[in-house]
C-alpha cells in the first residue's frame, strides 16, 4: 500500500558547505502572487527548484459542488482575474453547449469584442510587470495607462473593471451602444501605434534582448510532457490555439493568425504575446465592423439549468492558454464535480524541468515570461 | 474511431464509446483498470497525444461506481481535436497507478487527486499534498468532507444532518 | 594654490568648518536630488510626482526626511550587531572626506592636494567595505547575495574607471583636481570622448545605479544588501548613494567638461550646472533601461570596457609622444 511522502523538513545537509537553500516567496515582488519556490542554489546557479503552491486556494471546485450553475457564475471571473471576462463568457458557453441554448448573433459579437479586449488588457499587464521585474520600471506605467483605457471601456458596459460577471446563459446581460463601439474602434486605432512604440522601446532594447534571448527555453518536447498551452506553446513553434482547433462562439468567422515564434525562450514568448495583441485588435475591428442588430439574450432560457447526465467538457483560449471546464452532471441543479483545468497550473509544474542550470536573475525573467496567475493555479 | 483506438485496445482498455463532440466536447470515452494506466498512457504518448488533465470524482454514492473514479483526459496537440477520456474506477481501499513516468505533467495532477480526494497513487515519485498544507488532515473534495474546525466548516456551506442536530442542542445550551 | 583651509587660524576650526559645510551640502543636495529624481521619473512615466508639499512638491523630501528620522531604529534579532551597526557609517564616512577635495571654482577648494585624484579614487573604493559589512552582518541570504554582487561589481568597474582617468592625467601631467580643471582651455571631452563614455558608464556602475543596480535589485532580492535596514539607517545608505552620484559626476565634470569654465555665468554656477546635468543623464538611464544580469554585467566590464579603455590609453600615449 503506497504511503504518502513524509512532510517537508529542513533539508540542508550540514556536511554540504557549497550549496544552500533559499526561499523565493511566498512574499516576493516577482513571483506574481503567492508562490513559493524552494531553490537549491550553488552560488547564483540553480540546482533544483520545488514550487510550493496552495497559498491562494479558495476552494472554487468545492464551491461549484455546493451551488447551482447560475450561482457559480460570479466565481468564474475570480479564477483568473486577469482574463476574467474570457473565463466568465467561457463558462456561459460551456453551459449553453451542454443545454443546447442558442445565443443571438449580436451577443456573440459582443462576446468576441469583450473577450479580445480582455486578452489585450491581460497581455498589457503581463508586459508591464515583466518589464518591472527586469528593471525597466517605466514600461509598467505606460502599459497600465493603456490598460486603463480598456478597463474604462469595459467598465462602461459591464460595471466592473476587473472581475466581470457580464455573461448570462444565452447571451450577455447588457446591450452595447454606439458609443461603446466607437470607443472600441478608437482604442484599436490608438493602440496599434502604441504597440509600435513598445516594440521600439522594449523589443529592440539591447539589454532586454540580453536578458531574454536564449533564457528559459521551453521546447516543443515540454508541450508533450506537460501539455503546455497558450503563448508558451506557441513560442516553441507549435501553432495550436483553441480558437482555431475547436472554435467556439463565432471565432470561425474571423480572420486571424495564430502567432508563433521559434526558440521557446523568453524573447519568443514576448514576441508571441505582442503579436497576439495585434491579432486581437484585428479581430476586434472585424467584430465592430460586422456586428448586427438584435437581442443580446436568448428568448427562451430554461429557468432551471440541468445539463444532461454525464460528463461535459468545454475549452476556451484564455490569455494564458487552454482553460477547460470538465463538468460531471447528474441531471440536477448542482454539478457532481466541476474540474477547472487552468493553464498556469501546468506552467508552474514545468519549473523543475526548466529552471535548473539557470542563474537566479534568470528565474525572475523566466517566471515573468510564462505569465502565471497564482489564483488560477490554486483555484 | 480514432487513430489511437487500436493501440488502446491492445493496451488493455476495457470498453470504448464514441461521443458526440457537439454535445459533450469529448469524442471518446474508455474504461480501464488502474494497473493498466501506464501502458494506456504510453499508447497515447506514442501517438503524440498530450495529457490535458487528471481528475477524480467522488462517486461512492452512485451505484454503478461505488467508489472513486479517476478520469484521464488526452488530446491531440493542434487540430483536429480528438479528445479521449479514460475512466478508472478506484474503490475506497484501492489505489490508482501513477503515469508520471510517461507524462511528467501527471505528477502534480496526481498529487492533487491525493490531496483533494485521498486516493493514493502507486509509484508516484513525490506523493505530497499540493494545495493544502502538508500536515492537513482530511480530503476536501470528498462528499462527506468535514473540516476539523467546526467554524470553518460552517462557512463552507456544506450542511450535514448530524451536525444540524448538534447545532440545535448547542442553541438550547446558549439560551439556558 | 593651497586652498581655503589655509584661511583658518586654527586647523581644528578649519576642520569643523569643513565638516559643517560638507554636511550642509550633503543634506541640501540630497533634498534636491531626491526631489529631482521623483519629478524626472514621474514625468517620464506620464505622471506628476510630488506636487502637494511646497511649491512643485519641493518640500516633499524634507517631510519624508523628517518622517524617516522620527522612525524607530529597529535592529533585528538575528543580525551580527557590530557589523550591522557600523555598515551605514562605513558607507557614508568616506564621502564626507571626498567632498572637501572637490574644487568648485578657481581657488574654491578646501585643500588643494596635489594627489587629490588618487585620494578620491582610493576613498571611493572604501564604500565597498561598508556594503559588504551590511550584507554579511544582516545574516540574511538575500542581503548576502546583494552584497556579494555589489562587491564584485564595484571592484570590477574600478578598473575601467581608473583606465579612463589615466589619459587625462597623462595629458595634464598632474593629479591635482584643481590643476586639471584649470588646464582645460577646451573641455577634454573633445579629445577623449571614449574615455568619457567609459568613465561615465563605470561611474554609474560604481554608484549602483540602474542599469547596474543588481545589488539592490528590487524585484529579485527585495532590497539587496540593505534589506534589513529601516528608518534612518536606511536613510544613511540612501544619502550615501546620492552623495556618491554627486562626487562621481563632479569628478567627471572636472576631468572632462572643464570644471568651472564657461562664458558669462560665474564659475561655481557652471560647475553645478554641469554636475547636475550629468546627474540628470544618470537619472534618465535609470528609468529607461532594464537591468543587466549579473554575469552580463561582469562580461561588459571585463571583456568590453577594459579592452576599450586600454586601447584608448595606448592611443593617448602614442599621440602624446608624437
Amino acid at each position: 500500500m503506497t504511503q504518502p511522502a513524509p512532510t517537508m523538513e529542513l533539508v540542508q545537509d550540514p556536511e554540504d558547505r557549497d550549496t544552500y537553500y533559499m526561499n523565493m516567496g511566498p512574499q516576493h515582488p516577482s513571483t506574481h502572487g503567492v508562490l513559493r519556490l524552494r531553490l537549491h542554489l550553488d552560488g547564483e546557479r540553480i540546482l533544483d527548484v520545488d514550487p510550493v503552491i496552495g497559498y491562494g486556494h479558495r476552494a472554487h471546485e468545492k464551491m461549484a459542488e455546493n451551488r447551482d450553475y447560475l450561482q457559480f457564475l460570479p466565481n468564474t471571473s475570480r479564477i483568473d482575474y486577469l482574463s476574467g471576462m474570457i473565463y466568465n463568457l467561457g463558462y456561459c458557453q460551456a453551459i449553453e453547449k451542454a443545454m443546447q441554448i442558442e445565443v443571438p448573433e449580436r451577443a456573440e459579437y459582443i462576446r468576441i469584442i469583450c473577450g479580445e479586449m480582455n486578452r489585450i488588457s491581460s497581455h498589457l499587464l503581463w508586459f508591464g510587470t515583466y518589464l518591472l521585474d527586469l528593471g525597466g520600471i517605466t514600461a509598467f506605467l505606460y502599459a497600465f495607462d493603456d490598460r486603463e483605457k480598456i478597463l474604462d471601456i469595459l467598465d462602461s458596459v459591464t460595471g466592473s473593471r476587473l472581475t466581470y460577471n457580464y455573461g448570462r446563459f444565452g447571451g450577455v446581460s447588457m446591450d452595447v451602444d454606439d458609443t461603446f463601439l466607437r470607443s472600441v474602434a478608437d482604442f484599436s486605432e490608438y493602440f496599434r501605434k502604441r504597440i509600435e512604440e513598445y516594440h521600439k522601446l522594449v523589443t529592440h532594447n539591447v539589454i532586454f534582448r540580453h536578458r531574454t534571448r536564449g533564457v528559459g527555453v521551453m521546447g516543443a518536447d515540454l508541450a508533450l510532457d506537460y501539455a503546455v498551452t497558450g503563448p508558451c506553446l506557441r513560442a516553441a513553434g507549435i501553432a495550436s490555439d483553441v480558437r482555431k482547433d475547436e472554435p467556439y462562439g463565432i471565432y470561425d468567422r474571423f480572420d486571424f493568425d495564430v502567432v508563433t515564434a521559434e526558440g521557446g525562450d523568453c524573447f519568443a514568448r514576448h514576441m508571441v504575446r505582442m503579436g497576439e495583441m495585434e491579432q486581437s485588435l484585428g479581430i476586434i475591428e472585424q467584430a465592430v465592423r460586422d456586428i448586427p442588430e438584435g437581442p443580446v439574450l436568448a428568448p427562451k432560457v430554461p429557468k432551471r439549468i440541468r445539463p444532461p447526465e454525464g460528463e461535459h467538457y468545454f475549452a476556451v483560449e484564455a490569455a494564458r492558454g487552454h482553460f477547460g471546464m470538465y463538468i460531471r452532471s447528474d441531471g440536477t441543479d448542482v454539478p457532481v464535480r466541476q474540474k477547472l483545468r487552468t493553464p498556469s497550473f501546468v506552467h508552474v509544474s514545468t519549473m523543475p524541468a526548466v529552471l535548473p542550470g539557470t542563474m537566479l536573475a534568470d528565474t525572475v525573467a523566466i517566471l515573468g515570461s510564462i505569465d502565471i496567475v497564482i489564483p488560477e493555479i490554486d483555484r | 474511431m480514432s487513430e489511437v483506438s487500436s493501440d488502446l485496445a491492445l493496451a488493455g482498455v476495457q470498453s470504448s464509446t464514441d461521443i458526440d463532440f457537439d454535445e459533450r466536447g469529448l469524442q471518446h470515452r474508455h474504461e480501464a483498470l488502474a494497473g493498466d494506466m501506464p501502458v494506456v498512457a504510453g499508447a497515447f504518448r506514442a501517438a503524440g497525444y498530450c495529457l490535458e488533465h487528471i481528475t477524480c470524482l467522488d462517486l461512492r454514492q452512485v451505484e454503478e461506481v461505488a467508489g472513486f473514479r479517476v478520469d484521464y483526459q488526452f488530446n491531440r496537440i493542434g487540430s483536429p481535436v480528438d479528445r479521449h477520456v479514460v475512466q478508472v474506477k478506484v474503490g475506497e481501499t484501492e489505489t490508482a497507478t501513477s503515469i508520471a513516468s510517461v507524462y511528467p505533467g501527471a505528477d502534480w495532477y496526481e498529487r492533487e487527486v491525493f490531496d483533494m480526494h485521498g486516493v493514493l497513487v502507486d509509484g508516484h515519485p513525490n506523493l505530497k499534498r499540493l494545495l493544502m498544507p502538508e500536515d492537513y488532515r482530511g480530503y476536501p473534495l470528498r462528499k462527506d468532507f468535514l473540516d476539523e474546525d467546526p467554524e470553518r466548516h460552517q462557512m463552507s456551506g456544506v450542511v450535514v444532518e448530524a451536525e444540524a442536530a448538534q447545532e440545535d442542542v448547542a442553541d438550547g445550551e446558549d439560551e439556558a | 594654490m593651497t586652498g581655503l583651509f589655509q584661511l583658518f587660524p586654527n586647523p581644528w576650526i578649519g576642520l569643523a568648518a569643513a565638516t559643517g559645510a560638507v554636511m550642509g551640502f550633503i543634506t541640501v543636495n540630497a533634498l534636491f536630488l531626491i526631489w529631482l529624481e521623483r519629478k524626472v521619473s514621474a514625468r517620464m512615466q506620464r505622471r506628476y510626482g510630488p506636487t502637494e508639499v511646497g511649491p512643485f512638491g519641493l518640500l516633499q523630501t524634507l517631510a519624508d526626511m523628517l518622517k524617516l528620522i522620527g522612525k524607530e531604529l529597529i535592529t533585528p534579532d538575528h543580525v551580527h550587531r557590530p557589523l550591522y551597526l557600523i555598515a551605514p557609517v562605513l558607507v557614508f564616512a568616506p564621502l564626507l572626506a571626498l567632498l572637501s577635495l572637490v574644487p568648485i571654482n578657481e581657488g574654491w577648494v578646501f585643500h588643494d592636494f596635489d594627489i587629490a585624484l588618487v585620494l578620491l579614487l582610493a576613498f571611493s573604493g572604501l564604500n565597498v567595505i561598508g556594503i559588504f559589512a551590511a550584507g554579511w552582518g544582516s545574516n540574511n541570504k538575500y542581503a548576502l547575495l546583494g552584497a556579494v554582487r555589489a562587491v564584485a561589481q564595484n571592484i570590477s568597474y574600478e578598473i575601467p574607471l581608473l583606465l579612463a582617468v589615466i589619459p587625462i592625467v597623462l595629458m595634464t601631467r598632474s593629479l591635482s583636481l584643481h590643476e586639471i580643471a584649470s588646464a582645460q582651455s577646451y573641455p577634454f571631452i573633445l579629445v577623449q570622448p571614449l574615455a568619457f563614455i567609459i568613465y561615465f558608464i563605470s561611474a554609474t556602475a560604481e554608484t549602483n545605479r540602474a542599469p547596474f543596480d543588481i545589488p539592490e535589485a528590487e524585484s529579485e532580492l527585495i532590497a539587496g544588501f540593505h534589506t534589513e535596514y529601516s528608518g534612518m539607517r536606511f536613510g544613511a545608505f540612501f544619502l550615501a548613494e546620492f552623495t556618491n552620484m554627486v562626487i562621481v559626476c563632479a569628478v567627471a565634470t572636472i576631468l572632462f567638461l572643464g570644471g568651472w569654465k564657461g562664458p558669462l555665468l560665474p564659475g561655481w554656477l557652471w560647475f553645478f550646472l554641469k554636475v547636475y546635468g550629468l546627474i540628470l543623464v544618470m537619472m534618465v538611464f535609470r528609468w529607461t533601461f532594464p537591468r543587466l544580469r549579473f554575469d552580463q554585467l561582469m562580461t561588459f566590464a571585463w571583456a568590453i570596457l577594459v579592452p576599450l579603455a586600454l586601447v584608448n590609453l595606448l592611443l593617448t600615449i602614442v599621440v602624446l609622444k608624437l
